[in-house]
Formats: structure tokens, C-alpha cells, sequence
């Protein structure tokens, strides 16, 4: 099974939590790592399971990097039956809105046939927790209960 | 739209006050008018959290692009980025990116800062308890870690600190004194030499530095000498504020550094509590393209507003006891850094320098480190706010 990870960023710290989610993987797993801006939706294939990370700009809009994978999206409408996701919303709960801007993200994939699979996984930047422990322990959990073999 | 008020006018609000403290000043404001217009200072005061949240949210109405005529900034550093709203602002602002980001700060610069600290720390050590923290450790510490940011070589952590204070000394230079002007002047042609040295090595080795992120993003050569000197500015005042501020008040607040020694709260929650509670940046510029309704009551367009941070900071409406230094508190978010499109480009750098790599440092090298006398300590400023001076001693 490969992985890939692909993350949405404003200021950079969607793409380091994405980064220290993959090197926790990547001792025991094929791991692939892209900006969503890198990253064209006709490539998506139903081998590999893909985890997102991405945050939210702004209240409640997409970080700039994942805006033109979301203009690609919505030009390209590809077909996603058999596709399986996760997702990890980064966001700050004083905002408006708060991690609406993974959710978007989310709505365009579920819209064209992706599976959303395991715990939607979310950190607060006004809470105690750092966001890239709780990004892997997310995606520990995702690969346990997708029973992806290490 | 109904009738719209006037704004109260707060003339009984003193300079004096707000530079040697200014939170009883914002205190009686969020209570009495936290929508105001300070006449002597013809600016409105707009310090109520929820307010100066909204107002930093809406650069549409609250811009940044400051009259150059009435810009001492502008005349003392030219036109940086925070004095530019979108599009322009977002184009300048992504160009210096890749030196700030958190990944870069990460797998570059952590090492650097690291080894700053160690230097700093031993410095510190060897003048002896009872020694300045703000001088021998806090001041050149923030220097040599913002000369690597940039991408400068060879500038000594005492020119670094002129260049800043001069650049802010002209940014406050509301009395048009030439003699500031001519110091900036001079400043900004030194600062420019080192521009020139870095240009000519990034131009065949490309690194991570701010000053190679922007020529490699091809931004215009003018926008880019005013965001260095900009950087300067900022750069080394509200890190070394920040941290003899951190470690005053886990010195006025012992309990709470028991807590962090104990483990029970970590450095994190110390450099955001610090941030909230004396925020070194206190205030931001803002000039109003309509009339605009804040709290009740018309701000009148093209007014000059003064976003409050630092009282939004201790708004009660967002933060319980919030006079009081304390690490529990549930959210950890506040206004320090601004918010918005004009959020500090430089607070993962900070967060890092400061949170995760000083302020651990300095404790685990002095052990019982405390400062002399904390209530003595004298804090100045209202704009920027932090100490000038602050003497400590360990085990």
C-alpha cells in the first residue's frame, strides 16, 4: 500500500506538520510527500491511500497552496470511485469558522466518489497539544484501522 | 444605516503615562470608550479584542498603505510590505517565505539558533551573577540570529542593535528632528553596503536566506531593501524583548515557573502567555478607507486607528484575570502577532528562537535563574514595550 501525503499550506505549517507525519512513517512505509499546489487531481489512484493535511486561511477559505489544486478540481471534476482518504484540519478556534478550510477539501473529494476513512483529525493553534505529535498519532490511527501492514 | 455617534474624545489620555505603563490607560478606555479619539495624538484607539480581531481582519476598510508624506516609517526605511495592503503586500510577503517558513526554521536554522544560544549563554556566564540579561544575552542573541535570517555576514550583534534602534528611533520621529533623519540616512546606506555583500554571494551560492528567497523570487531591488531594513527594525526588538520579558515574569510569578521546571506547562505556553501579557509590538497603524462603524460609534474615513494589541491583549471579554501571568490558561491564541494578511511573517522564527530554543537554554544553564529585584524593573513603551535593562542572578 503506498501513502501519500499531501498538505495545504499558508504559512508553511500545514506543510511541517505534513513533513513530520511522513518522517514518522517513513521507516516503515512507502511514503510519498506534495504540496496540494504540486499535486494534479487526475493523478489520484485507488492503490494508495492518501492523507491530507491542511490548514485554513483566513475564516473558513483555503490556505493559498491548496487553491490551485482546488481550481484544478473543480475544472478536471475527476472520478474518485475507489479512492480512499484521511484528513487533518489545522485551524485556530478563536476564528470564524474554525478548520473549515480542510473541510473544503474534503467536500470536493467526498463529491466525486473518494472514501473519507478513519478519525477526522483536527488541531486547535489556540489549544496545548503540538499539532504534528497529534498529526502522527492521527495517522497511526488511520493505517490501524485501515490495517495497513508496516 | 441609523444615525451614527461621534467617537469620544479621550483627551485625558497622557503620553507620559502610556510609555512608562500604559495598561491602566487601556483598561479605563475598554471600559469607558473602547472606541476613541485621542486629540494630541490625532489618532482613534480602537482596544477591545473582539474590535481590534475584526478590524485586523478587514484590510479592506483598516489599510495599511500609510500617505507617504505623513509616514515617518516610509521616510526612514522606504516602503516595506507592512505598509502595502494586498496584492502587493501577499506578492512581498510570499518572496521571503521560504526563509521563514516552519520547515525552514526546522532543518536550518534551529541548529544555527542553537548555537547562538550556546555562545550567548556562556558570555552571560562568565560576566557573573548579578549580570544584564537584556544586554549580554537577550540583545545579541535576537542580533546574530536575524543577521543569519537575512543572509548577512560580519555585522557585529552592537551594529545590528544601532541599525534597529536608529530605524526605530526614525519611525517615531513625529518632530521631523534632521538629526534622526540623518542618522537613518546613514544607517540605511551602512545597512545597504551589507545588502550588497549578500547580493554578491547569493548571486552564484543561493541559500536560505531571506535576502536569497527574495532575489530568487525577483522581487524589485527598492521593496526589497526597505523589507530588510523593515526586518531589521523588527527583528531585534521584540525577540529580545520578549525574552527578558518571559524570564521577568517567571520571576514576578514564581509559581508559574515551578510549574514549567516541574514540567507541568511547557516553554510554548511561556512565550505565548509572555506575548499576551507584555506584547512588544503594542499597537498597529491602520488608516480607514470609509466611514466606519467600530463598537457603536463612526470612525470617519481616511482617520488614522491605532489597533491596540496590547490592550486587546488584557480585554477581560477574551481573557479571564487578565493582569495576571498564568500558563493554564485554556486558549493559548491572542493578538500579539497581529492577525489577518498582516500577521508578523517573523512569528514561527520567534516562536522557535525564543520559545523553543532560549528560553529552555537559559534555565537549564543557570539553575535558580531569577531576576534582581523584579518589581524594581523598568518597562518602557507603549508602541514597543519591554525592559532596558534586566539583572539577574542564579545558583
Amino acid at each position: 500500500m503506498n501513502i501519500h501525503i499531501l498538505y495545504g499550506t499558508e504559512s508553511g505549517n500545514a506543510e511541517l506538520v505534513a513533513s513530520d507525519v511522513s518522517d514518522e512513517l517513513e521507516g516503515s512505509h512507502a511514503v510519498d510527500l506534495d504540496d496540494l499546489g504540486d499535486f494534479d487531481p487526475s493523478d489520484f489512484d485507488d492503490s494508495t491511500l492518501y492523507l491530507i493535511v491542511c490548514s485554513t486561511h483566513g475564516e473558513g477559505e483555503l490556505p493559498q497552496s491548496a487553491r490551485p489544486f482546488a481550481d484544478a478540481f473543480a475544472d478536471l471534476q475527476p472520478d474518485l470511485a475507489g479512492v480512499r482518504y484521511a484528513i487533518f484540519g489545522l485551524g485556530d478556534s478563536t476564528y470564524a469558522n474554525y478548520s473549515r478550510g480542510s473541510e473544503h477539501i474534503d467536500e470536493m473529494l467526498t463529491s466525486r466518489g473518494a472514501t473519507r476513512v478513519g478519525d477526522y483529525g483536527r488541531h486547535d493553534a489556540a489549544g496545548h497539544r503540538d499539532a504534528s505529535q497529534l498529526a502522527s498519532e492521527w495517522a497511526a490511527g488511520v493505517l490501524t484501522a485501515e490495517a495497513v501492514p508496516a | 444605516m441609523p444615525t451614527q455617534t461621534t467617537a469620544p474624545t479621550a483627551d485625558w489620555v497622557d503620553t507620559q503615562q502610556l510609555l512608562a505603563d500604559p495598561y491602566p490607560t487601556y483598561a479605563r478606555l475598554r471600559a469607558e470608550a473602547p472606541v476613541a479619539h485621542v486629540p494630541h495624538l490625532n489618532r482613534y484607539f480602537i482596544t477591545s479584542f473582539r474590535s481590534c480581531f475584526d478590524a485586523e481582519m478587514d484590510q479592506e476598510t483598516f489599510s495599511s498603505h500609510e500617505r507617504e508624506e505623513r509616514s515617518t516609517m516610509i521616510r526612514s526605511m522606504g516602503r516595506p510590505l507592512i505598509r502595502k495592503d494586498d496584492p502587493q503586500h501577499k506578492v512581498e510577503r510570499n518572496a521571503m517565505a521560504p526563509a521563514l517558513k516552519p520547515i525552514s526554521i526546522k532543518k536550518h536554522w534551529n541548529d544555527i539558533f542553537r548555537q547562538n544560544a550556546t555562545t550567548h549563554i556562556e558570555r552571560l556566564r562568565d560576566a557573573g551573577s548579578g549580570a544584564d540579561l537584556f544586554h549580554l544575552f537577550a540583545v545579541p542573541y535576537a542580533a546574530d540570529n536575524l543577521s543569519a535570517v537575512i543572509g548577512f555576514t560580519g555585522v557585529a550583534p552592537e551594529q545590528m542593535m544601532n541599525w534597529s534602534h536608529t530605524l526605530i528611533r526614525g519611525t517615531g520621529n513625529v518632530l521631523d528632528d534632521p538629526q534622526v533623519w540623518a542618522e537613518t540616512d546613514e544607517v540605511c546606506a551602512e545597512i545597504d553596503d551589507a545588502i550588497d555583500r549578500a547580493f554578491a554571494r547569493v548571486k552564484n551560492t543561493p541559500d536560505v536566506s531571506m535576502i536569497s528567497a527574495m532575489v530568487a523570487a525577483g522581487l524589485d531591488e527598492d521593496d526589497l531593501r526597505a523589507n530588510v531594513r523593515l526586518t531589521i527594525a523588527g527583528g531585534m526588538n521584540e525577540p529580545s524583548h520578549v525574552i527578558s520579558s518571559a524570564v521577568w515574569s517567571l520571576s514576578a510569578f514564581p509559581e508559574q515557573r515551578e510549574l514549567v521546571l516541574r514540567g507541568e506547562r511547557g516553554w510554548r505556553e511561556v512565550f505565548e502567555e509572555t506575548a499576551r501579557f507584555q506584547s512588544p509590538v503594542g499597537m498597529y497603524p491602520r488608516r480607514t478607507t470609509r466611514n466606519v462603524e467600530v463598537d457603536g460609534v463612526l470612525i470617519p474615513e481616511n482617520s488614522t486607528v491605532a489597533i491596540i494589541v496590547a490592550s486587546a491583549n488584557r480585554d477581560a471579554a477574551q481573557f479571564s484575570n487578565p493582569d495576571v501571568f498564568d500558563l493554564s490558561r485554556e486558549s493559548l491564541s491572542h493578538l500579539a502577532f497581529g492577525n489577518g494578511t498582516h500577521i508578523c511573517a517573523g512569528n514561527w522564527v520567534a516562536r522557535s528562537m525564543v520559545g523553543e530554543i532560549a528560553l529552555p537554554a537559559l534555565y537549564d544553564a543557570f539553575p535558580g535563574l531569577n531576576v534582581v529585584a523584579p518589581h524594581d524593573v523598568d518597562f518602557h513603551g507603549w508602541v514597543f514595550r519591554g525592559t532596558t535593562s534586566l539583572n539577574v542572578e542564579w545558583a
